[in-house]
This record gives structure tokens, sequence and C-alpha cells, in this order.
């Protein structure tokens, strides 16, 4: 029953984001994969394209941090474990414990960050793109943004039903 | 009382008229004295200021006709003045009684015309211009004179068919400029006379038999010898289809007591050698296993006689000598007993006074004869058997640093000088002597202990010698020293090599004699005929040598080099276009200079005492030379000329004064210098740096794809195609060598601090199609290789010898065909850009291509370092497909995208090893990185390499549009601010797929970088800490150099925050912040955060018909490194974090 309920749920889930990507704009799609902001801010939605693009450049800084740090200590633990066997005193070699000791805790925290920051960037660019295709700008601004590019492309074409102003792009 | 009022009154009335007429009197001479002091006096508040120093010194000049000049004062005077004496009975040749060549310059030459005094007059469609100064850009046709600074008399003539130019200098002694004792005021004199007076050479400037290093010689000749240059170049149009230009260049040697030869040149007998000695040198120094030099016999011959020692002087007439390690000379005898390896070359001197010789065609151990006296000599020639890695390099007792021996008598005022000389044969003799003291500085055998040094050199009993590299092996051999030996020495009894003898004994001949003249004529042409369109030129030079002293016999070398390059198309989409060229060896239109020895350099008289004194090699000018070159290497094409020393700047701040010789020419401590893998140290004195790149917009040396902020619109090469044509690892465009810019890269060998041309010979073809407007396609291949292997030009002195061991000889030559596409949309209507490019190259690439790297070292000053090429090429096919992306159809917003992808495979060569040279980051110092060359012999294996490089970029600029009347109005400055956010991304992967240097195979062993630094101070603690189970420090760095040249890798993550707020209309304030993330795929001791911020102020403004800008802000920044793990062995990581502030205010002119 909760299998079947679950497979309901995910046929519906795709029916609706198949409907929603239908209905989209793929020059939308397009940009917001390309990177995150790009197809909001080509919407003339500003705040929200500039905040995806922010916040997946400050994931994509955090993460390459992260996995800069990540090699960094583990190179540090190679080097303290050499310098552990050459320790000649058992002072110095317990110095060289606790350096040790400190590389490698700051190389799990480095590696656990990686993943959580990693984890969240592609998460964040996944939803941008759902919010490329979920959520357009509303009719109005969309009209206003279309009358704003037809203003330097436009297009008029004639159909026995009567005359038409098409916009087409393609990226 | 009436009455005593009155004469009172009358006598003030009385006092009161004279004093009125004193007063109007006095009045009427003071409107005189005040308008004489008014025309006397003026006020730069209303007039505009003139500095005319010369109005105080004017006087009547008049030209030899008696006709009136002007009033004024001399600026500039150059002649050369000499009268001699004869007599019916006796005629006086030889000498003349009174003889000077003189060059003045008043300082106001410098103060009111910088140096330059140009005159420019027209009468119908003619216009001519007479120019007197340096710094005179002439330029004739790149093969025969290039010059930026020119300094001496040119003479202009234009017409709309016919150019001409007419000019002179005198080139040695040096230049003239604004100073005497780097002083700006008084009058200059460059001087060479004779008999020699105190106004050339007082009494402080010579000793009675020793040697003054600290004099400057630039302005002056301590031996009467001079320089001229006179050139001539004429351009024509011909039927309005072809220009044709034709070029005369005369450059000689002239002696001040014989008198001018014009166009001939002389040298003076005071050259003549007491000594000559050669110095065979290992071609391979660095590998002391393998083979090494040979030399098996070298004679003599005298006016085209053999000669031998006489029976007293079997000893002393020609003496060999091996160094040993601690720098001391070892008597030897030829042929030695076995091959030469390593640094220490074999040194043969002989004797050239007749006292010490006799022909040798006579019976032997009896006297057959020989000269009464060392002027009788007309020809020194040398016949010598060599075999191995050899190089030849000759000099003289005389070629030593510049000096004046004299002595003065005091009463009369007469001084006799001479050359100073030092012989091989005094050095060891003197090493004997004193070897128990040593510091002392000798130069003449015998005399009085001059100076004394602090710092102790195994040389220091030597002499800095110069002389010429006159031969090299033609390919060097990796067999060993023993296997060689034995195939040398007894060559028929060897059986391991099919022809043994190939090894051995090449002989050649050799003749000493001077630079006396180079002569050249060219002619060039440039044109369109039959539809062809072709440039080119051709030009034969002739340098003439002659022995001091002897006179009538000349000896004449000839050199031919010449372009042409031609285009035609063959349809409306196809063209064809092509070049074949042809650089001579050696090919210079100028006096050949002198080259330091490579073993006999190591003095410092010039600058003795201080510890890290300046070489005498350095010391400017030096004997046969002020390093005049016709043909500038100025890759960069900016005022600073890389193979000559720097001029002083017309607006020099006086406190800089003393920067400079007394012919305008930077001293050599203050020039900027590199090493050579030579060992020895060239100077390369371009001070901003020699990058000519689109790369580095601020001309501060450093890429701007690696600069703070400029990074976010600069990206490295590897996106672009074609852009590294001799395949040497650098773009060309930033590609700057050792060499004169003929147009081509010759090949050529590093000697001592200098260079000897190989010369050129090459041919390209380029099919080009281009089937639609936005597609390129091209086919073509190139073909060049050196003009000779080895050093010898004149095959009359190459006496014999097989051609090396290997079949073909691909040392020298290179061969590259390619097919390039280059394919473009752009679709304006939406903002978008795509390239899309692809090069496929096939190469055998054994032409080396070295380059000179720069190197900002802070405070606007530049170290180089040189980079050899690592001939990663020889023999390889390459791919590489590169595009990118631009879209900015957002409004405000930016987006770019670039990639390339590269594959490279490496084609073994068997049956070859190559002796290669590496440019090594030593990191022994980690504040101050130093490079290291190691050379080793290496096969040329099979690799497979690839490489793959990201770019993304995102700019978007965000402004506001307030127009508030209420409360909120507060915002409407708000209007002119913009916030420019930006972001970059960069990722680059190069990886070894396979051979001796795979990615998985990383060569460094963690343990052994650690043993090297023990005790954790951040410095190699010795060689011997190494460690005896590893291998040397230096077969540590040559692999990890082999290992990092095809695998690397980083990562660059970039946010940018930048804000601009308009204060006014042309000024601005501005802040940048940037974080920058460096993170190295391959050591991690490089990873590091770097945090630059910047806040200024800009402002510009109109001023005085000058744009002006004024800057004034503040940058700081940090460095932090993820772990300060420092790796002294190969220089990787940092030893700790560092921060930067700096405060500054700038000002810039522009017209």
């Amino acid at each position: 029953m909760l299998k079947r309920a679950a497979r309901m749920s995910l046929v519906m889930l795709f029916i609706v984001m198949a409907h929603f990507v239908i209905r989209a704009d793929e020059n939308r799609i397009i940009k917001s994969i390309i990177f995150p902001g790009m197809g909001q801010l080509g919407d003339d939605q500003k705040v929200r394209g500039l905040g995806y693009m922010a916040g997946e450049g400050l994931l994509l800084t955090m993460l390459f941090t992260e996995a800069s740090q990540l090699q960094s200590h583990s190179r540090e633990t190679d080097v303290l474990t050499i310098r552990y066997d050459m320790a000649v005193t058992y002072e110095g070699k317990i110095k060289q414990y606790n350096d040790w000791q400190d590389a490698y805790n700051k190389y799990s925290t480095a590696r656990r960050n990686m993943f959580i920051y990693l984890g969240g960037a592609v998460v964040f660019w996944g939803w941008n793109i759902v919010d490329a295709v979920m959520f357009p700008p509303s009719k109005s601004s969309q009209e206003s943004s279309v009358v704003k590019a037809l203003k330097n492309n436009l297009a008029f074409a004639g159909t026995p039903d009567g005359a038409k102003v098409l916009y087409t792009t393609s990226f | 009382m009436k009455r005593g009022i009155m004469p009172a009154l009358k006598l003030s009335g009385l006092i009161a008229l004279l004093f009125f007429t004193q007063g109007s009197l006095r009045a009427q001479s003071l409107t005189d004295k005040l308008s004489e002091d008014d025309n006397f006096y003026k006020n730069y508040g209303r007039d505009t200021y003139s500095k005319l120093k010369i109005q105080k010194d004017v006087v009547g000049r008049y030209d030899f006709f008696g006709d009136h000049i002007t009033d004024g004062v001399e600026m500039y005077n150059f002649y050369n003045t000499a009268s001699s004496a004869s007599s019916a009975r006796r005629s006086l040749s030889d000498s003349m009684l009174f003889s000077k060549s003189n060059e003045f310059q008043k300082a106001d030459f410098y103060n009111n015309f910088s140096n330059l005094v140009v005159s420019q007059d027209a009468i119908g469609g003619v216009k001519t211009s007479f120019l007197i100064g340096d710094q005179i850009q002439t330029k004739f046709t790149p093969l025969t004179f290039n010059m930026t600074n020119f300094k001496g008399i040119r003479w202009d003539i234009w017409s709309s068919k016919l150019q001409l130019t007419v000019m002179g200098t005198r080139t040695d002694p040096g230049a003239l400029a604004m100073m005497t004792d780097g002083s700006s005021s008084g009058d200059a004199n460059s001087l060479v006379e004779y008999p020699v007076t105190d106004s050339s050479f007082n009494a402080n400037y010579y000793y009675n038999s020793a040697y003054t290093g600290s004099q400057d010689f630039s302005g002056k000749s301590p031996y009467g010898d001079y320089d001229l240059l006179m050139a001539a170049h004429a351009q024509q149009n011909i039927a309005n289809k072809v220009d044709v230009g034709l070029t005369y260049i005369n450059h000689h040697m002239s002696d001040i007591k014989k008198g001018e030869a014009w166009f001939k040149g002389q040298v003076p007998d005071g050259w003549m050698p007491n000594e000559i000695h050669f110095e065979f040198y290992d071609g391979t120094p660095t590998d002391t296993l393998d083979a090494g030099v040979y030399v098996d016999d070298i004679k003599m011959f005298i006016n085209g006689r053999e000669v031998r020692a006489k029976q007293l002087y079997q000893g002393a007439f020609r003496r060999t000598f091996i160094g040993d390690k601690d720098g001391l000379l070892l008597p030897r005898d030829i042929p030695i007993a076995r091959p030469q390896s390593g640094v220490i070359p074999i040194i043969v001197a002989f004797q050239i006074n007749p006292s010490f010789w006799e022909f040798a065609d006579g019976p032997a151990n009896q006297r057959a004869g020989t000269l009464d006296t060392i002027s009788q000599i007309k020809t020194i020639n040398f016949t010598y058997k060599v075999a191995g890695n050899y190089v030849v390099f000759v000099s003289t007792d005389r070629q030593i640093p510049l000096a004046i021996q004299g002595i003065q008598n005091t009463q009369t005022g007469q001084t006799i000088y001479s050359n100073v000389t030092k012989s091989v044969g005094s050095i060891y003799d003197n090493k004997k002597q004193v070897n128990a003291q040593p510091g002392y500085y000798l130069i003449v055998p015998g005399s009085p202990i001059f100076s004394t040094a602090t710092t102790q050199n195994s040389n220091q009993f030597s002499t800095t010698y110069f002389g010429d590299y006159i031969a090299k092996s033609t390919q060097n051999i990796p067999i060993s020293r023993d296997e060689f030996n034995a195939v040398c020495t007894e060559p028929d009894k060897h059986t391991l090599y099919a022809n043994p003898s190939k090894y051995c004994l090449h002989a050649y001949n050799y003749e000493y004699n001077i630079n006396v003249s180079s002569v050249t004529y060219g002619v060039n042409f440039r044109g369109e005929l039959g539809g062809i369109k072709f440039s080119g030129e051709a030009a034969l030079n002739q340098h003439e040598y002659a022995l001091p002293g002897s006179i009538g016999h000349r000896t004449v070398a000839n050199a031919i080099s010449a372009n042409l390059k031609a285009e035609r198309p063959l349809s409306k989409t196809v063209g064809l276009s092509g070049e074949g060229y042809y650089i001579a060896p050696q090919w210079e239109t100028n006096l050949f200079n002198v080259i330091p020895s490579q073993y006999f350099n190591q003095t410092t008289y010039k600058n003795s005492g201080a510890p890290g004194a300046i070489p005498d090699y350095l010391a400017y000018p030096y004997p046969f030379g002020n390093a005049y070159h016709t043909i500038d290497n100025n890759k960069d094409n900016d005022p600073f000329v890389e193979n000559g020393l720097r001029y002083y700047p017309s607006d020099i701040d006086p406190s800089q004064k003393t920067m400079f010789n007394n012919d305008g020419t930077i001293k050599t401590s203050n020039a900027v210098r590199m090493t050579l893998p030579t060992g020895m140290d060239m100077t390369f004195d371009d001070p901003d740096g020699v990058i000519a790149s689109k790369n580095d917009k601020n001309k501060n040396g450093i890429p701007d794809y690696k600069e703070d902020f400029l990074l976010f619109n600069s990206d490295p090469p590897v996106f672009d195609l074609g852009v590294d044509l001799n395949n040497n690892g650098i773009p060309d465009y930033e590609d700057d060598n050792v060499l004169p810019d003929f147009g081509h890269d010759v090949g050529y060998m590093l000697v001592g601090n200098s260079i000897k041309t190989l010369g050129v010979q090459g041919l390209t073809l380029d099919l080009r199609w281009t089937p639609t407007d936005h597609t390129t396609i091209d086919f073509g291949a190139t073909a060049e290789g050196q003009a000779t292997s080895d050093l010898v030009i004149d095959e009359k002195n190459r006496d014999g010898g097989i051609s090396p061991p290997g079949g073909f000889d691909i040392d020298g030559k290179s061969f590259v065909a390619y097919a390039t596409a280059k394919y473009q949309i752009i679709k304006r209507s939406q903002g978008l850009q795509i390239d899309i490019g692809n090069e496929f190259r096939a190469i055998s690439d054994n032409f080396r291509n070295d380059a000179v790297v720069t190197v900002y070292t802070g405070n606007n000053t530049y170290s180089y370092y040189y980079y050899t090429d690592p001939l990663n090429f020889r023999r390889a096919v390459v791919d590489n497909l590169v595009g990118s992306v631009i879209y900015n159809n957002i409004h405000n917003f930016e987006y770019g995208f670039r990639w390339a992808f590269g594959a490279q495979k490496n084609l073994q060569i068997p049956d070859r090893q190559f002796y290669d040279t590496y440019t090594i980051k030593t990191g022994s110092d980690p504040t101050n990185p130093q490079i290291s060359y190691n050379s080793q012999w290496e096969d040329y294996s099979s690799r497979l390499i690839g490489d793959a490089n990201f770019i993304q970029r995102l700019s978007y600029t965000i402004g506001f549009k307030n127009d508030f009347e209420d409360w909120r109005r507060i915002f409407n400055p708000l209007n002119n601010l913009q916030i420019i956010p930006q972001y970059k991304l960069a990722f680059s992967m190069k990886r070894e797929i396979s051979g001796p240097s795979n990615w998985n195979n990383d060569p460094r062993s963690l343990r052994q970088d650690i043993e090297t630094d023990i005790n954790g101070d951040n410095k190699i603690d010795t060689l011997d800490n190494v460690g005896t189970n590893f291998d040397t420090l230096k077969a540590i760095r040559i692999r990890w150099s082999q290992y990092n040249l095809n695998n690397n890798g980083y990562l660059l993550n970039v946010p940018i925050l930048r804000l601009d707020y308009k204060i006014a209309e042309n000024t601005k304030f501005q802040v940048g912040l940037q974080w920058k993330r460096y993170f190295d795929l391959l050591s991690p001791e490089e990873n590091r955060f770097e945090f630059s911020g910047l806040g200024q102020i800009v402002s510009k403004a109109q001023y005085k018909g000058y744009t002006v800008t004024i800057f004034l802000g503040y940058q700081w920044g940090s460095q932090n490194y993820d772990i300060n793990q420092y790796d002294p062995a190969l220089g990787l990581g940092k030893p700790y974090n560092t921060n930067s502030y700096q405060f500054f205010a700038k000002i810039y002119s522009g017209i």
C-alpha cells in the first residue's frame, strides 16, 4: 500500500513537473542550468537571480575551501607522521603526536564540511532549476519583459485569425 | 617776527623747490632704472617660464667663411683632428704629432634640449630634418640596422619618391651624456688623444706600473683606439609598384696615433699580444662521467711557417695546464693523458715573442732562424686537433679588463703609457710564489701589490680574459669517458664502434687577429607584381681582421643573410603565402665584441673589496667593445634595450645621476642582471619587464591573469591557438630571448655571459581557406635549422674530422606541419558569440628556444630568470580543441565560458640520448626563490599527455535610479553608485597518461624532502643530509621538474566585489574586494587563500594641455596557506603567511 502510494506520488510529481517543464520557457531553464540565477535574471527577477548566484557562489567557495583544507591537512598528517618517526626524544615524539592529532581533527572537520557544502551546492543548483521551471515571473511582468525585448526585436505575423505579435528566441 | 618768518619760508621754499626738483630728476632716473630693471627682471607669473641659461653666455658665432651664424654658445662639437710631420729625409709613418678625437657637449644640451636637437626645413616637395642627440629611434631593415637608442648625427631627406638617411657616430669611447663626474653642470668631453695629456688622463688615473680599476673609462680610450660608425639608407618607389631600398653601414676601429683610416679601419700596435692562449672546455660540463674534451695537438705558425720552441725555452714557449678543484693550475703535456671532463678546461698558452721560438722547417736541434722583433710578425696561425664534447676559446695577455699603465716624468710632465698585460704563465708562476698569501690582486707580473681584497676566491691570482669562442663539437657524445678515452687514444685497435675514428680528432685552423671593420651592403624591397605581394631583403656583410702592427695583411669574412615573403590569392576563398629566410651564423652588422672566458672570469678589480662584488667581465667598457649592437634585442619595443645598457632617461632625477657612467649608460652595479646556465651573469636591462604581452596591460611584469582584480578579464594562453609556434612552452608574445630581433630566432649557444649565434635557414608555407565569413582553415608547414652546427664559419678553418655518429643529425632542426580550423558564430540580436577552434600539429622540434622570464620583485623592480627550452616536442603530435562562449543579452550581466582540451603524443626516438638542461626552482631560501640549471643525458621516450582547462566568469552591474522628493531623497545619491559583483571559476589539469613521468608515478619522496631540512629552519641542511640511501638533490629536482612539466593542475575560485561611486563627473571613489582560493591539485603545500582589498579615489582633469590623473588610495591583503609546510628541496609551499598594506598617491599625465 505504502509502496503504491509512493509510486503514485512519484508519478504525480513527474506529471506535475512535466506539466511545468512543457509550459516553461526553455531559455530560462537552460540559463538556470548553466549557472544558478541566470534564468531568473534574464526574466527580470533581479533579486531572486542575484540571490541564487550569490548563494551558489558562496556554497562553491566554501566547498573548494574545504576540499583544499582536506587535501592540505592530509599532507600535514603525512609530514607529521614522518617527523614523529624521526623524533629522537620522548618530548619530541609527544609534540609531533599532538600536532598530528590537531591536524587530523582539522582533516576530519574539512572532510565532513566538504560533503555538506557539496550537497548544499548540488541541491541549491537543482532547486534553482526547479524554481526556474515552476516559478516563472508573473504574467504581467512576463509580458512587460517581452514587450521590453520586442523593443529591440519586433516581429509581426499575419494569420487568417488576425494579426499576431510573435516573439521567439533560441539559445 | 614777520621778518623772522619770511626768510624761513623762503628757505623752506628753496628747500622744497630743490627737493621737488631733485625729486623729479631722481624720479626720472628711477623711471629709467626701473625700466631697465623691468627689462632685466621677468615675472613668470605673467610670462611663461623657459629655462634659458644660454642667454648669459652669448657671444657672436661665425662659420668658417666668416658669416655670422648667431649670438649664442657652442652646444655640441664632434671632431677628429690630426697633424703629421714629415721631412725630406724620412717620413714619420705610424705616428702623428698631435691627434685628437673629441666629442664635446655642453650641459645645456641636456638641460634645455633633453639631448636632442632637431632642425627641420622644407622646400617644394622636399623636406629635410637634421638630428643630433641620443635615443633617436633608427630602423633601416631587420637584418641591417634597428636601434631604439641611436646616438649620433642623423640627416633625413624626404620626398614623395625618395627617402634618404645619412648618419654617423663615434661608438667608442662611449657617447656623451649630460654629466661629468655625476654632475649635470659644466661641459662634457669624450676624448681620445695622442700624445696623452692631463686633460684625458691626469695623474690620478694611472700608477707607476699598476692597475686602477675604479676609473670610469666610458668617455676615454686608454689605448688610443676608437670606433666610428657611418651609415646610409635610401628608399625609392619605382613605377608606383615596388619600393626598393639600399643600405650601407660601415663600423670600424681606428687608431688615434696613426690617424683616421676612413672605411678600412685599423688597430693600435699596442694590442699586439705577447701570449695567445687557448682554453678547451667540456661541452657537457655538468656530466663528469661522459666523454669530455680531448686535445691531441696544437701548433703555431708565424708568417705561414710552423714554429717550435727554442732549445732554451722548451718549457716556456708552449705551456699546457689543467686547473684543479682549488683553482690552481697544474702543468700538463700535449697530447693530454686522458680526456678532461667537467668545468675546468685544458689551457694551452703560446709565447709570441720571437725570442721564445724558431722556425720548425730547419733540421731538428739546429737553429732554424727566427725573427728579430715582434713587429716583423705579419700573421699568426694555429692548427689544432681536438675530440669529444669540446668548446674552444682563445684570448691573449692583453685582452683583460680595461686599465692603463703609465709612467709620468714629473719634471717634463710627459707620460709614457701602455697596455697592461697578464699571461697565463704569470698566473701560474705567481700562484706558486705567493700561494701562501692569498688575498692579493696581481695584474702585472712582478709589480708592486696594488690592492687587497676582503673576499677570497680561487681565481684571485688570475685575471679575467676576454676573447672569442672559435669552435664547438657539432654534436655531443653520450658515451662514458673511459669508453671515449679508449676509442680516442687508440682508435685503430678499438672495435666497440663500427667507425671509432668518427669520435676522434677534428682538425681546425685558426688565425689570430682583431676585427677592425664591419661593412654591410643591403637591399630591401616591397611591392606587388603579377598579383603576388612580396617583401624581403638581402644583405652582405664583410668583417675585416688585422693583426696589430701588421701592415697590409687583412683577412675578410663574408656573410650573407636574406629573406623573402610572398603571398598570392588563388581564388576568392583560397590564398597561399610563404617565406624563405637565411641568417648567417654570427650575423652582426657591427664590430664584434669580445666575450669573457668561462674559467678566467672571477676577478673583481673594478669593484674590489666588496663581498659579492660585480665581476670584471660585467665592468663597462671592456676591451674591444662598448657592447655596441646595431640590431636591438627589444621585443617589447620600449625605450629599454635588453642587449644594451640602459641610457639615462631625459627626465632623470638628479639624485639618480650617480647611477650612470660618464657616457650616460647605467653602471653595471645598478643594471638588472640574470644568471645564465653557464653560471655567469648577463645584464638584461629592461627595468619595466620584458613581457611584450597583451596579458600585461599595466606593464608590471606580472601576467594579468595572475594579478589581483585584473585576473577576472584575463586568461592564461592555453585557451588560444597557435600562440607557441616555437614550441618552448611560452606563448610567443611573451617569449623574449637573448637574441637580436632579426625577425626570426636564430640558433645559438651560450658562451660565458654571452651568445654565439649559429644562424638559421627556413621555409614556411601556409594555405588559407575561408569557406565562409566566419570560418578559417589553415594548412601549413615550417622547416628550419641552424645554419651551422659548430662555430666555424669559414670552411678553410674546418680542416678535417668526420660528421658525428647517429646518422641524420636532428640537433638544431625543427619541422612543424599543422592544420588549424576556426569557426565563429555571432548572434548579435541574442548577445551571443561562440568561437570554436582546433589545431593539429606534427612537430619535430630540436631547435632550442630559451626564453627570459620576468619576475616582479616589488617596488617597481624586476628580476629575470633564464628559462631553458625543455624540448618537449622533439618528435610529437599535438591536438588542441578550444572554444569560448560570451553571452551578454541580459541587461548589465555578462557571462563567459572558455574551454581547452589538449592531447600530446610523444613518439620515442630510439638509440639516441640528449643532453637536456632543466630550469629548476631551488627553493633554498623561501624569501628569495633561486633558479638553478641542471643538465643530464636522457632518452626521449614515448608519452601520452592530456590536459583539460575550463573558465567560467560572471559579472553583474547593479545600479540605482532613485528620484525621490520626500524624506527618501537622501537615497538619491545612490544613483552615483555602481555595485559590481563578479565571480570567476577556473580549472586546469594536465596529466601524463602513459610514459616515464606517468601521473601515478609522482617522484617526490616526502621523507626524502623532509630530510633535506632536518633542523626545520626551512633551508637545506647540507647535501650530505640528503642521505646516502637516496638520490642526490640534483636528481630529485630534475625528476620533479620532468614530472611537473607534464603533470600539474589547479582550481581557482575568485569572487570579487567592486563598488564605484561617482563623486563628481571625473572623480570616482572605488572599492574592490577579492577573495581568491588557490587549490593546487598536485602540491597541497601550495593551497592558499588570498584576500585583496583596494580603496582609491581617482580624479581626472585637463591641466596645461595634459590629461592628469590622480590616484590616492590604500591597498591591503593577506596570503594564508592552509598549512605552512615548506619544502626547501623543491621550493614548494611557504613557511609563513603574509599580510601587506600599502598607501599610495600617484599622478599620471598623458597627452
